[in-house]
């Protein structure tokens, strides 16, 4: 299942959503804080989970912006990227917060894999936004799977993060595209999200020339993203 | 005897963070991530009160507690939504579904959610 972005600005009612979540927390957080009989653990577990769901919101603020100004390409160009480093990036940073969460993630590459053509920042965003989707679907005692796969007669480098959790609808990516350009009604979508941070990553998926899709399966889905491999390093394989 | 609470709520840290707040008040508390874990928990833990986020991961709250409505036994324990999309909702358009109150996830203190439980006991 492929999805082509349109660039869109995400309606404001998905977006007010998804900050509402981690804005909400954080209040608690924070009230919590005022009751004394808090432990000093307690305390550093409070603290610690308010600094990593800041972080997650400033991550979708920053994404809402640059979809905001993709209309102008040139702020994100191409360049020939590394494919391990783009993943081993995107798991030291989202260490501390897969951690917090009680999750883990394998990671699968193959030995040798080519140099893709890509943005490196929108590239990494549209990883974290799956990773976000991955860990909030996954359930307890599973491990997400980060992948990397080549496919040399399409020309093409697969990232694909396997989340292990329910399974979801085939109208998933018609009605996030759907609940976007209207009031979203967030019940429509995949429950608890309303599908914001996948439809941003579409349409960063199209300004650097690359596909989203979606495989489900019974036990969850693998979110990926095909990005072209870069002709012009061949003989710079990793 | 403290009261049982069945907290079904995905995020879990709000989970946790709520729970601890209604176990300091004297209450039991037992967390279910999801829907399914929810009817599982429902059987087992026999709560006196529901609290119920509306978007659950895998199914919504609306699945369960028609779920919960359809059994006679089930239908009575009161459910208190607490839920980020609260402003939009109504009431009286829960109330069918067995909801007893409505509380909104973004202005809610921990003392509103005991404040509506004590509500239900005097109820």
């Amino acid at each position: 299942m492929d999805v082509e972005g349109k660039n869109n600005v995400p309606s404001v009612i998905a977006a007010a959503h998804e900050l509402k979540s981690p804005l909400s927390l954080i209040r608690q957080l924070s009230l919590i804080l005022e009751d004394e009989s808090l432990t000093a653990d307690q305390r550093s577990v409070s603290i610690n989970r308010i600094y990593l769901t800041t972080q997650k919101a400033l991550r979708l603020t920053s994404d809402l912006t640059r979809a905001y100004n993709l209309n102008d390409p040139t702020l994100f160009p191409l360049s020939p990227i590394n494919p391990l480093q783009v993943c081993n990036d995107l798991l030291y940073d989202m260490k501390p917060y897969i951690e917090a969460k009680g999750k883990s993630v394998a990671f699968y590459s193959p030995t040798k894999i080519p140099l893709v053509i890509s943005n490196a920042d929108l590239l990494g965003r549209i990883l974290s936004n799956f990773l976000d989707n991955a860990i909030n679907y996954t359930f307890d005692n599973e491990k997400m799977q980060l992948n990397l796969k080549v496919y040399k007669k399409e020309n093409k480098v697969r990232f694909g993060l396997r989340d292990f959790g329910p399974a979801i609808k085939a109208s998933y990516f018609e009605d996030i595209k759907n609940g976007m350009t209207k009031n979203a009604e967030a019940v429509h979508a995949r429950p608890a999200s309303s599908g914001l941070g996948i439809y941003i990553s579409s349409q960063f998926a199209e300004i650097i020339n690359s596909k989203i899709g979606v495989i489900r399966h019974r036990n969850g889905a693998t979110f990926y993203v095909d990005v072209p491999i870069s002709s012009q390093l061949k003989l710079f394989e990793i | 005897m403290a009261d049982k609470i069945l907290l079904v709520e995905d995020d879990q840290w709000f989970a946790e963070t709520i729970a601890e707040s209604l176990k300091v008040a004297g209450y039991e508390i037992k967390i279910s991530p999801h829907a399914v874990a929810a009817i599982i928990d429902i059987d087992d833990f026999n709560p006196n009160i529901i609290i119920m986020d509306l978007l659950l991961t895998g199914s919504t709250a609306f699945s369960l507690m028609n779920e919960l409505q359809s059994h006679e036994d089930l239908s009575t324990i009161p459910i208190i939504i607490c839920s980020n999309l609260s402003a939009q909702l109504n009431l009286d358009d829960l109330k069918p579904y067995g909801a007893k109150a409505l509380l909104d996830k973004a202005t809610m203190t921990p003392k509103d959610i005991i404040y509506e439980i004590k509500n239900l006991k005097n109820e």
